[in-house]
């Protein structure tokens, strides 16, 4: 059942990404977080909503681009990692994390050759919409144009579904096929320590991601200047 | 005379819709056509009108919304009719700029701004208390702007028509592009000083990973590596620091 509720969720982020609207309800730092909440796995929500809103800072649906599915990648990692309960100290396993990090990217990846399969439909699609319209026929041109926001949303919920799907398979094959009932002690212990590295990784990459989006010749003092006050604050304040 | 406000507001409206059918052959052609539909059915010479306003436009979404009042404009003084050529080499020209000034104002600067600086809060006050508030107030400031200018570009083009470009020449953008980089700059600038704040505050060899992961990610930036590997890459390496860390004394 969650699978058809995160392909639902995925079928809204992927209209709002390019097709529709594009109001950013889409963005990792708001869906994320939601569906963490919804699902009663708050921090998991806010982690990748915050790491994967830095990661695909960079990347935006322009024109005829190829462009990351970051979005639904985020997503997905999101469910992945919530179906798996917590660690004894309450809070989730670096490598449930980690593993849905991965999970994600590669999601993302997938995604950047559906939207170009969508788009050249789209092409076969469009003179139809037009020549109903040339003949005036109102019915079939609506018809047609909302059709087209559900081929869209119809991508955006298969590619959902499949990711969702293939990430919680990569999670039974590394965890175990019980893995959804709680991992064992003995596994968190041996990998919690190697992978929470994860965390000042994706910062320093989202970091890295960020300044490479806005510093530029003209900004460059500006940046230092706030990096020496944000460090400065903060070393007093930590 | 001028567009009314309820005629505007209506067409900005169906401009969200823009993006349906984008295409390889027409791009955003046919939601333009989708934008003025209720008006052209209405029109004479309809059949000729929908052909000129499917064809070939790309634009921002949201300063597509100039283009639609031009065009509106163009169709209502009869210019399809009159010369349906110069009408298409006309839309054409209209994609450089309005793709080029949206996207540097848009995507390039507003939309990570806003969505950096919701990032910086909720890494320092992690709750999801402030998460709802920071997701509110995202949506919001990225939103009432946009709805708003959407509004204005549709009147503005429409009062503009043809010289429809002449409002991308408006002192604003140019002071607008400025200050969205500096301010761009300033919360890339304070993000980085709080990642290496809280991965310093934890452990040598998290603040390390930091670092590992920030000089890989920006080599591959400034050198247009593809953003999945560079990802793997830039994630594996500063995984595998703590190892690193460990043999290095060993060896010495």
């Amino acid at each position: 059942m969650t699978v058809l509720w995160v392909a639902l969720t995925g079928a809204i982020v992927y209209l709002d990404t390019t097709a529709v609207a594009q109001i950013m309800i889409c963005q990792p730092l708001i869906v994320c977080p939601l569906w963490g909440l919804i699902v009663g796995r708050p921090e998991i929500g806010l982690f990748f909503g915050v790491a994967f809103q830095l990661l695909w800072l960079g990347s935006f649906p322009v024109g005829a681009a190829r462009f990351p599915e970051g979005n639904i990648g985020a997503l997905v990692a999101t469910a992945v990692a919530a179906g798996i309960p917590a660690a004894e100290n309450g809070q989730p396993a670096w490598i449930v994390l980690t593993l849905a990090t991965v999970v994600g990217i590669l999601t993302a990846h997938l995604g950047s050759e559906v939207t170009p399969l969508v788009r050249k439909l789209m092409s076969r699609y469009s003179p139809q919409v037009v020549k109903a319209a040339q003949e005036g026929r109102r019915r079939r041109f609506a018809l047609l144009y909302f059709g087209a926001v559900g081929i869209h949303a119809g991508a955006g919920f298969l590619l959902t579904a499949l990711a969702f799907l293939v990430g919680k398979w990569i999670f039974a094959l590394y965890l175990g096929p019980f893995a959804a009932l709680g991992l064992s002690e003995a596994l968190v212990a041996q990998t919690d320590r190697m992978l929470s590295g994860i965390w000042p990784a994706l910062l320093g990459a989202g970091a890295a991601i960020v300044a490479g989006r806005f510093v530029q010749r003209v900004s460059a003092k500006w940046f230092v200047l706030s990096l020496a006050a944000g460090l400065g604050v903060g070393w007093l304040c930590l | 005379m001028p567009l009314s406000r309820d005629e505007a507001r209506h067409l900005a409206a169906r401009s969200l819709l823009l993006q349906v059918l984008l295409n390889y052959r027409t791009m955003q052609g046919s939601g333009y056509l989708f934008a003025l539909w209720p008006w052209l059915r209405r029109s004479e010479s309809s059949s000729v009108r929908v052909k000129a306003c499917a064809d070939y436009l790309n634009a921002h979404p949201v300063f597509g919304a100039l283009a639609i009042g031009a065009m509106r404009r163009r169709i209502e003084e009869g210019d399809v009719e009159r010369d349906p050529t110069e009408f298409g080499k006309w839309q054409e020209s209209l994609c450089g700029p309005l793709g080029m000034v949206g996207d540097s104002l848009i995507w390039d600067r507003w939309k990570p701004l806003l969505f950096s600086l919701g990032v910086l809060l909720l890494l320092w006050f992690p709750a999801i208390e402030v998460w709802a508030g920071v997701a509110i107030g995202c949506l919001l400031l990225y939103n009432v702007p946009l709805v708003r200018l959407r509004v204005w570009a549709v009147s503005e083009g429409y009062r503009l028509g043809g010289n429809v470009l002449e409002a991308l020449g408006h002192p604003l953008v140019g002071r607008l592009r400025k200050g969205l980089s500096i301010a761009g700059a300033c919360v890339a600038g304070l993000l980085l000083a709080s990642g290496v704040l809280q991965s310093g505050s934890t452990a040598w060899s998290a603040a390390a990973q930091f670092a590992v992961a920030f000089a890989l990610m920006l080599l591959a930036v400034s050198r247009r590596w593809g953003i999945l590997w560079s990802l793997l890459l830039a994630l594996g390496a500063a995984l595998l620091v703590p190892a690193i860390l460990l043999v290095l004394p060993t060896q010495v």
